[in-house]
């Protein structure tokens, strides 16, 4: 779509070449599940004659490493612990429904970030350079600095082809606002044709709408202060895991009755407790809840240091041996392999 | 090449580390897998059967040379696949007597607990089974490292407690040759609810296929089912008991009933499905007599 929409535009010169033209269509790095290139970031790539380069191959490698990674190691291992308590979450205990919601938030970052990594990867170890497609975004200190950050290829795709040409935000606060939802109902609905995406965007759409309005306001807060940005940082998290409890339920229903045994802070029946627990010691212990928050910090400490791109590795061989050593090791050592495939895979 | 050698090097201590932690139950897979000494009645079922028949009071009692190989969990595929396994090293026994649970007719098509028999892929019968749980058997049987991808944080978790002296080894529980008894605690008035969990319903595919086999080996096969504390809370278990009834009729197997025995007390139990160490004791005194009715009777 984004290649019709920028050769009417005028932005982007048709492709005559089919074989081209079939390559930018069925490139198979980013074919499944992005991320979704414009073609003036890749079509004049696959004009130009490939050489092979050693230090994007071993880049490439390792970002397909990293990917892996976070999926087998990280997301995989969550998954199991979320899968059962959204599959009964009448059974467990309000703190164990928390967690999962947490660690929900997670799981699909690293699933899907980690998936989007060896889509990059992939390409970039035949010298093509995809976009990036996450930059951190659970950092981020309010929900607009969110969507730059999260799956950046999409949003940026409603930005330029739905949101600008309903007006943006040029056009007044009102209409501004009313774009936004659409916006972000259409993001929802992009997932699947189910309320519970649909009541996802629209939590989203609340919560920009809302930032918005507060951004508007004289109000403003310091925002150099530490503590103030950790508070931030905090509270778009908690909103983006609470939307993330529509995302991932299967019927509002059920979002609702996890939202609601949160609230009322549900306690299940001792003999409903017993039979949990005998499940959770054999299927996620607390060996499982340490490695996993082992390996979420490490997550968080590498990515905060290297950058999405993993590009602070190419001029340090001896570091870039040790850390791809270390990252088979604990795919090897701590991979979960009989588990999903990615998330995304079904959108 | 390096990740290689430390992925077998780590391999190597992730196993022995699970062996230290599992003294009794490494030990116990291992003489039902790959032993090949000659018993004369075998049990098979789960936690129920591991941890209520003491095979030495079996023994001592009927004179048999008797060996316990419950194990914990355990479906009627499990158990099936249990039995092929004994019989691929080992001479036929002349009894196998096989627990009826929920576990017996649960229609669950997959080995519970598997890793632990990626340890134990030499027996030809168990890697035939584990096909369908684990890709390329071949390549795990012959390349130990690669197990570690089937490894999962249970395994891991146990094989670094192991490391640590910790071993799964209990105070105050008996062991004999594959029996492991609970401890003997007792379950509290307040854990004595009713199950109200919704059963499938019953699959009785590897049931059938269990006889066929002792069929096949000249093995008499016994059913029996253990002491519940309370049977009218489980109107489904009298359902399930009911279907092996039926079929132990029109089979011609033996069914020594334990489910209806007012023999016991909540003071036998530990919790609401597993007798403590005395309850045991208890059981495995009056299924040696039931045994030695039912064999003279014979």
């Amino acid at each position: 779509m984004s290649y019709t929409i920028e050769v009417y535009k005028g932005n982007q010169k048709a492709e005559k070449h089919l074989g081209i033209y079939a390559l930018y269509v069925m490139f198979y790095p980013q074919l499944v599940a992005g991320p979704i290139e414009r073609p003036q970031n890749i079509l004049h790539q696959f004009h130009e004659t490939k050489v092979f380069n050693l230090v994007l191959f071993k880049s490439g490698l390792r970002l397909i490493l990293w990917g892996l990674f976070k999926k087998v190691v990280i997301s995989d291992r969550l998954a199991i612990y979320v899968n059962l308590v959204y599959e009964h979450p009448e059974h467990y205990h309000y703190i164990n429904l928390l967690l999962a919601v947490l660690l929900f938030s997670i799981q699909i970052y690293c699933d899907f970030s980690g998936y989007s990594d060896i889509a990059i990867g992939s390409a970039r170890t035949m010298g093509y350079e995809l976009m990036t497609n996450f930059n951190r975004p659970y950092f981020a200190k309010n929900i607009q600095e969110f969507w730059a950050k999260w799956h950046i290829s999409i949003s940026t795709w409603f930005r330029d082809y739905v949101y600008i040409p309903l007006g943006g935000n040029r056009n007044g606060k009102r209409k501004m606002y009313l774009s936004l939802v659409t916006v972000f109902l259409l993001s929802g609905l992009w997932h699947g044709a189910n309320w519970t995406f649909l009541a996802w965007g629209l939590l989203h759409a609340v919560f920009m709408v809302s930032y918005l309005l507060y951004k508007g306001t004289k109000h403003r807060p310091l925002t150099n202060n530490f503590l103030i940005n950790i508070f931030s940082v905090v509270v778009t998290f908690v909103l983006v895991s609470f939307a993330w409890i529509y995302f991932r339920a299967e019927s509002i229903t059920k979002a609702n009755d996890i939202i609601g045994y949160l609230f009322s802070m549900n306690k299940p029946a001792p003999f409903v407790e017993y039979l949990r627990d005998i499940k959770l010691k054999f299927i996620f212990n607390k060996f499982s809840l340490a490695v996993s928050g082992f390996f979420i910090v490490v997550l968080f400490l590498i990515e905060n240091w290297s950058e999405p791109n993993m590009s602070k590795f190419d001029d340090r061989p001896k570091s870039d041996y040790i850390f791809n050593v270390l990252v088979i090791l604990a795919i090897i050592f701590f991979g979960v392999f009989r588990s999903t495939s990615f998330i995304y895979f079904q959108f | 090449m390096s990740a290689t050698v430390i992925a077998h090097l780590g391999y190597i201590i992730i196993e022995s580390g699970i062996r230290k932690f599992n003294p009794f139950s490494y030990s116990r897979l291992d003489e039902i897998v790959n032993g090949k000494e000659k018993f004369d009645i075998v049990f098979f079922g789960s936690s129920r059967t591991q941890c209520h028949i003491n095979p030495c009071i079996i023994d001592s009692l009927t004179g048999l040379n008797s060996y316990n190989a419950g194990k914990a969990g355990s479906n009627s595929l499990e158990v099936r696949m249990l039995l092929e396994a004994y019989l691929e090293t080992h001479i036929p026994p002349k009894y196998v007597v096989y627990n009826i649970d929920n576990l017996t007719v649960s229609n669950l098509n997959t080995v519970p607990n598997s890793n632990l028999y990626l340890f134990f892929l030499n027996n030809k019968k168990m890697a035939q089974y584990l096909e369908g749980t684990f890709t390329h058997v071949e390549i795990l049987r012959l390349i130990p490292f690669t197990r570690l991808l089937y490894f999962d944080d249970y395994l891991r978790n146990v094989a670094i407690q192991g490391h640590f002296s910790k071993t799964e080894v209990l105070n105050s529980i008996n062991y004999c040759k594959g029996h492991a008894s609970n401890t003997q605690d007792t379950i509290k008035d307040s854990e004595i609810v009713p199950n109200i969990s919704k059963i499938s319903s019953p699959d009785l595919t590897h049931v059938l296929a269990i006889i066929e086999i002792c069929k096949e080996n000249k093995i008499k096969l016994i059913f029996n089912s253990t002491p519940v504390i309370y049977l009218n809370n489980l109107p489904t278990s009298n359902q399930r008991v009911a279907k092996i009834d039926e079929v132990a009729n029109r089979s011609k197997i033996d069914f020594i009933r334990f489910d209806t025995s007012k023999a016991f007390s909540k003071n036998d139990f530990i919790d609401l499905g597993h007798l403590n160490r005395l309850g045991s004791i208890k059981y495995s005194k009056l299924f040696a007599n039931e045994l030695n009715r039912k064999l003279i009777s014979n």
